[in-house]
């Protein structure tokens, strides 16, 4: 029979043991763990140190001198493995932030490290990721021929493939884009503000073509995806579009007539005034009141009297609205509107005396 | 040679501006918000501060709009540098008080150029 010291001895040296097996157990985990993270930083410092070089041989490329830029160029383009994968990433990442001469210079560089080519592989990857990457790419690039092989991938099952892409063709600036991207609007109405953002940065080469589409599709159909169409010649200022758009006021579908209504207050154009000063009475508030702010926007007294009407009138949006447009009119719009007895006159009055205007 | 203070949160940018300039013989002092562009053109005094609109905190406007307000500033030229290219915006740029607009994407020769021409008109 065991003694019961030696019970007690036996579950001393097992604890004893046990101590000592965490204590150093402890000791080497926190050894690990200072190497670990040791090795984490030097390797981030090594990167962060490599990037910095190469951000410098990129401002060199960019903004130096000639010498400067030459010794920049050679430097990049001497790149190999790791380091001119790190190379492409800096620059794809510095080019939208360029333009002109500067943004050239380094589209040359990436061309001639085959940049073109691997953009073309990752677009036709099965990854959606690397298609993201490819169509990105291609569209810093700036090749139009590639733009059929960026709209043929809006049809991407993926969405965010589908939203780089809209944008990438938007970088390319080229009005061949402008059907495929509206029509992309119908089917996906959570691309809208990305496919105005793209169209608006095809710039005023893409009006002729926007005025085109408006004027076909206007004839048929219910105006489902023009919204994005008639915004963007509104941000382009179009003047040749005025008239197309004054059309596009009375279409049965409201959106469309209200991005009509603000596209003409934005173009500022005063031949709009009689098809605005109508559609101040349309049917659908959302079209009054875009014609009301229009209205205001362009600044004719002409439409004074019609304005004062809708302030007027029970609709807050559109009476809100209206008042609005009658103070932009300037001294004469604020008289009428001091005879109204609408809350939104006098709301709107109120807002203008604390801005530091006459009341 | 003169001294600037340059706000943008985006650091590329910032350091473009500042290589650029730096480069053409100016002392440049770096910021990365509004605030900081207000504070720095009080300790620095500088010849011309270029502002981002879109900055978190005090806005390049908001700056620009302090800036006109302090007694002590008067005259400073104003460079508003910004991805907001609407008509409206720029509207809103020169009414807040700035001299000039550069657009984003920029060019960093037009961005010297319009630096010297400001800096010659304030001068």
């Amino acid at each position: 029979m065991a003694s019961p010291l030696g019970d007690v001895d036996g579950f001393l040296w097992f604890s004893w043991v046990l101590l000592v097996g965490f204590a150093v157990l402890s000791v080497v985990l926190l050894v690990v763990l200072v190497v670990v993270r040791a090795l984490r930083d030097l390797f981030a410092r090594r990167r962060a140190r490599a990037a910095d070089e190469v951000r410098a041989h990129i401002f060199e490329v960019v903004m130096g001198e000639d010498d400067d830029a030459a010794r920049g160029r050679a430097a990049l383009a001497a790149a190999r493995g790791r380091a001119a994968d790190r190379v492409e990433q800096q620059v794809f990442e510095m080019l939208p932030k360029l333009r002109g001469e500067s943004r050239a210079e380094l589209v040359g560089l990436l061309m001639a490290r085959g940049a073109e080519q691997r953009a073309l592989a990752l677009v036709g990857s099965r990854s959606s990721v690397r298609r993201c990457r490819g169509a990105f790419q291609l569209g810093m690039l700036g090749l139009t021929q590639h733009v059929p092989r960026l709209v043929r991938l809006l049809r991407d099952r993926h969405f965010l493939v589908r939203r780089v892409t809209v944008r990438a063709l938007g970088a390319m600036g080229d009005p061949r884009a402008v059907r495929p991207l509206l029509l992309l609007g119908e089917h996906d109405p959570r691309l809208t503000r990305d496919l105005v953002f793209a169209l608006d940065r095809l710039g005023p080469d893409a009006a002729p073509e926007l005025r085109s589409v408006l004027l076909e599709e206007m004839t048929h159909g219910d105006h489902l995806h023009l919204d994005p169409a008639a915004v963007v010649l509104g941000l382009l200022a179009d003047r040749p579009s005025v008239d197309v758009l004054a059309q596009g006021l009375g279409s049965p579908n409201p959106s469309f007539a209200g991005a009509c209504a603000e596209a003409l207050g934005r173009i500022g154009a005063p031949e709009a005034i009689p098809a605005l000063t109508e559609a101040l009475l349309d049917l659908r508030p959302n079209v009054r009141a875009g014609a009301a702010h229009a209205l205001g926007s362009i600044g004719s007294s002409v439409a004074a009297a019609s304005l004062l009407d809708v302030v007027d009138e029970e609709e807050p949006q559109v009476s809100r609205q209206a008042a609005q447009a009658l103070i932009e009119l300037g001294p004469g719009g604020r008289r009428m509107l001091a005879t109204s007895s609408s809350p939104y006159a006098v709301e709107a009055m109120a807002l203008e005396a604390i801005r530091g205007g006459r009341s | 040679m003169a001294r600037i203070v340059i706000a943008d949160d985006d650091a590329d940018i910032r350091e473009l501006v500042v290589f650029k300039l730096r480069h053409g013989g100016h002392d440049v002092v770096p910021v990365g918000d509004g605030a900081a562009a207000v504070e720095a053109c009080s300790a620095e005094k500088p010849d011309l501060v270029i502002l981002d609109v879109m900055m978190p905190g005090m806005s390049g406007l908001d700056a620009a709009r302090a800036l006109r307000q302090d007694a002590s500033m008067d005259g400073l030229p104003i460079i508003m540098l910004t991805a907001r290219a609407q008509e409206s915006d720029i509207e809103q740029g020169f009414e807040a008080g700035a001299d000039d607009y550069i657009v984003k994407p920029f060019s960093p020769r037009e961005l010297a150029s319009r630096v010297s021409a400001v800096l010659a008109r304030s001068r």
